[in-house]
């Protein structure tokens, strides 16, 4: 990638300097795609093993797959990508160190999962002196500190209690369904926010200013919002590197709509080789489109509170339903959730044939309930810690508002700042989760 | 300097915190966690306050069926046995000489208990022990079991601060061990898995095959000074030297007619083998060895689908009596 973008830089003509970033690109996604899509394509790994008994040669490729994706590889191909674009079109210069450059794409604190820097950015910086500042160390640490306590103790905390409901929705009431619903919007913001803040905490340490990843996402009235408050570093990154070179919204009203769906089933794709991700982006682009449709019409023109109270239910509402599909393992098992959620029956019927339709995998619990009429009911159990610690969440939430974490404590007073450091550090050491789970965007 | 300073203050603030916190922590959530996920220790906690002898052990000491008149676990017998002493057992399932170790280590000096009885279970040096799928659950209560403060080690569980293996390399590791150890035997019982494969008693739809496989898969293995448990149990003897504690170890009953007449006298006889090697072992560091290994009949254990070391009152009885002689002399 390194060498592709210097002969970018260096080629004369147009052509060459095209034939140089279709190199650079396919030999990025080519990696991306053999690791995270191939199977997919080619059917289920189990497909693929049983080809593999019947064609000896290309056993070597199911030992390879069998060690999994690299962690954070949608990560940092993305990052080398958006390198390789940037010289393309002149907004910077191309690193002529390779190890300068491998820094660059492999900077540690941000490496597995984002936020996905930019060149323009990030090099900068990595090569500039850096004195170590109080100020720097203060406001790292203190990101540190916000970032451990929403992913061990709310993430982690909620964790054991969304998986079960997931794995099986047939055994929990639709009260728990619900409930696991919600609590997985707030574990999988809990989980990549705090990342992304220890990321930026850790950078900053040692000086250095990684980009903003989450700015209360949940808070928005709409779906445009959401985007531009969630994974932000991911979303200008499509913005940036798709939707302007598609034309943006500078083109044919039906050929920007298309613009859209494509940039949200992009970004469904990047999750995962699964069909829940791409129902997954279909469903906000759809909605988004629709707002936008509302807008465009010039309906809801006047603004007023119970518009914004309604635009936020909305929008909460809306990304719930489409976390349930990012959180299923297949589109059969969403489905039996969304079922329980509305309190409808669930159909096998329909359950097999979803299965069978997107060659999911079979689930033994599912089907000891639907074939054998063999359910045992389960109820989630909660206790008082989590709701404790969910309501310091969203009091620092909503106290936090665009800002960040580090930047409102710095205003308060040297007693309330400790106070809260205090009240965090306690939550974290003592309040935990049991375990410590792998962050969800690591798989990505 | 002034930088210095700063961060210095705050360091010390940051103590008192974590001081502060630790007290608050014993006082709120410490023994619902304890509950949770290091039960034994409530057990232990209670024991070095007020026991002469701890008697530390896994489920035989406490596995009692529902037809025995008898409900006393074996340390209670132990009790009744020596009336000038004051036994109680640090147990619970699953648990092994990794987790005794640890306990042992943090008996404190103005602790009354000056002597430890450890139960040594002839299966738990097998691999389907070792590498047992509870293993994680044990190495996450082993954070709390040491005497580091209690919020410091309810951190480190939070972190996973402990090995932890999945399921599946576990499988692989003891498959490694059944595959690989060489026992010592012409084939087709050179190994555990090829000894396995004999039919002796018809396929796999037939409870004794399943019993037999158990059998073998369990007790069919080599001792020497290079698996882990007997690392365990050889700490153990230094850190009671230390420690001065009396040290007894018990060698638990298995089923030995069962196993002879399911599978047949040769693993019997490696498992006494490896059973004696033990006893020399120990005996020549100067423990006090108790070895009841084929003490109790096959009437008296009470599990009949895997091999186990869960004994009805007769068997417990037996155990309790040998331990208490060696106490009382």
């Amino acid at each position: 990638m390194g060498c592709c973008a210097l002969e970018i830089e260096k080629s004369p003509t147009r052509f060459q300097k095209r034939a140089w970033l279709l190199a650079g690109l396919i030999s990025n996604f080519g990696v991306l795609f053999y690791f995270k899509y191939f199977n997919f394509f080619v059917g289920s790994r189990n497909y693929f093993k049983a080809f593999a008994v019947e064609h000896p040669k290309v056993e070597w490729l199911t030992q390879v797959l069998e060690y999994g994706i690299p962690v954070g590889i949608s990560f940092f191909t993305f990052q080398a990508v958006g390198y390789t674009l940037d010289i393309y079109s002149r907004t910077a210069k191309a690193e002529k160190s390779f190890l300068r450059f491998a820094l660059f794409v492999s900077y540690f604190p941000q490496l597995v999962a984002g936020p996905i820097e930019r060149f323009s950015n990030l090099h900068q910086q990595l090569f500039e002196k850096h004195k170590l500042l109080y100020e720097n160390l203060s406001n790292g640490f203190r990101l540190i500190l916000y970032g451990l306590f929403i992913k061990m103790v709310i993430a982690d905390n909620l964790s054991p209690l969304v998986d079960p409901v997931f794995n099986n929705p047939l055994a929990y009431s639709q009260g728990d369904n619900i409930l696991a619903l919600l609590f997985f919007s707030v574990q999988i913001y809990a989980d990549f926010h705090g990342y992304s803040m220890i990321a930026i905490g850790v950078a900053l340490i040692m000086g250095i200013q990684l980009m903003d990843n989450f700015k209360t996402p949940y808070l928005a009235t709409s779906i445009k919002e959401f985007w531009s408050r969630w994974h932000i570093s991911l979303s200008t990154w499509f913005r940036d590197y798709l939707y302007v070179p598609l034309g943006g919204n500078k083109v044919r009203y039906y050929r920007w709509m298309m613009n859209i769906l494509i940039i949200f089933l992009v970004s469904g794709i990047w999750h995962g080789a699964n069909y829940t991700f791409i129902v997954w982006g279909a469903l906000h682009g759809t909605v988004y489109l629709i707002e936008q449709m509302v807008v465009r019409g010039g309906f809801f023109k006047a603004k007023n509170h119970l518009l914004t109270v309604f635009g936020f239910l909305k929008t909460f509402f809306i990304i719930n339903i489409a976390w349930l599909f990012f959180r299923s393992d297949t589109l059969a098992k969403a489905y039996l959730s969304l079922s329980k959620i509305f309190g409808a029956e669930p159909s096998s019927n329909i359950y097999y044939r979803i299965q069978h339709a997107e060659r999911g995998k079979a689930n033994i619990d599912v089907d000891a309930a639907f074939l054998h009429g063999n359910i045992t009911p389960a109820v989630m159990t909660l206790n008082g810690v989590i709701f404790f610690v969910l309501g310091i969440l969203i009091l620092t939430e909503i106290w936090i508002q665009k800002s960040r974490f580090d930047a409102v404590t710095n205003k308060l007073k040297f007693g309330l700042r400790w106070s809260i450091y205090a009240l965090l550090i306690y939550c974290v050491m003592a309040l935990s989760g049991p375990d410590f789970y792998q962050f969800i965007y690591f798989q990505f | 300097m002034e930088m210095i300073k700063k961060i210095g203050i705050r360091i010390i603030l940051l103590g008192v915190i974590v001081t502060l916190s630790n007290f608050i922590y014993k006082a709120t959530t410490y023994k619902s966690d304890l509950l949770a996920e290091g039960n034994v220790l409530s057990k232990f906690e209670n024991g070095i306050e007020r026991a002469d002898i701890l008697y530390f052990a896994a489920s035989p000491n406490a596995s009692i069926h529902p037809d025995d008149t008898d409900q006393r676990t074996m340390a209670q017998m132990m009790d009744d046995f020596t009336p000038t002493k004051k036994i109680e057992a640090v147990d619970t399932g699953g648990i092994h000489a990794g987790v005794f170790k640890s306990l042992i280590e943090i008996i404190p000096e103005n602790s009354p208990a000056k002597t430890v009885v450890v139960e040594m279970n002839y299966r738990s040096f097998g691999y389907s022990w070792i590498h047992s799928t509870l293993e994680n659950a044990i190495q996450k209560q082993l954070i709390f079991y040491n005497n580091r403060p209690a919020i410091v080690n309810r951190f480190l569980q939070g972190l996973n601060y402990y090995e932890t293996i999945s399921d599946k390399d576990r499988d692989a590791i003891i498959q490694h061990h059944w595959k690989n150890d060489s026992l010592p035997f012409a084939e087709p019982r050179n190994n555990v898995t090829a000894w396995c494969a004999v039919e002796k008693w018809g396929d796999w739809t037939n409870p004794k095959r399943q019993l037999t496989d158990h059998y073998i898969k369990n007790f069919a293995f080599v001792l020497n000074d290079q698996n882990p448990r007997i690392k365990d149990f050889d700490e153990i003897v230094e850190i009671c030297k230390e420690k001065k504690l009396e040290l007894i170890f018990v060698i638990l009953p298995e089923n030995l007619q069962e196993c002879e007449q399911l599978v047949d006298k040769d693993l019997v006889n490696l498992m006494k083998s490896n059973k004696d090697w033990l006893v020399n072992r120990y005996r020549a560091k100067g423990v006090d060895l108790v070895d009841c290994f084929d003490a109790v009949a096959d009437s008296c254990f009470t599990e009949r689908h895997f091999p186990s070391e869960h004994y009805n009152q007769v068997g417990r009885m037996i155990v309790a009596k040998a331990v208490a002689n060696a106490i009382n002399q």
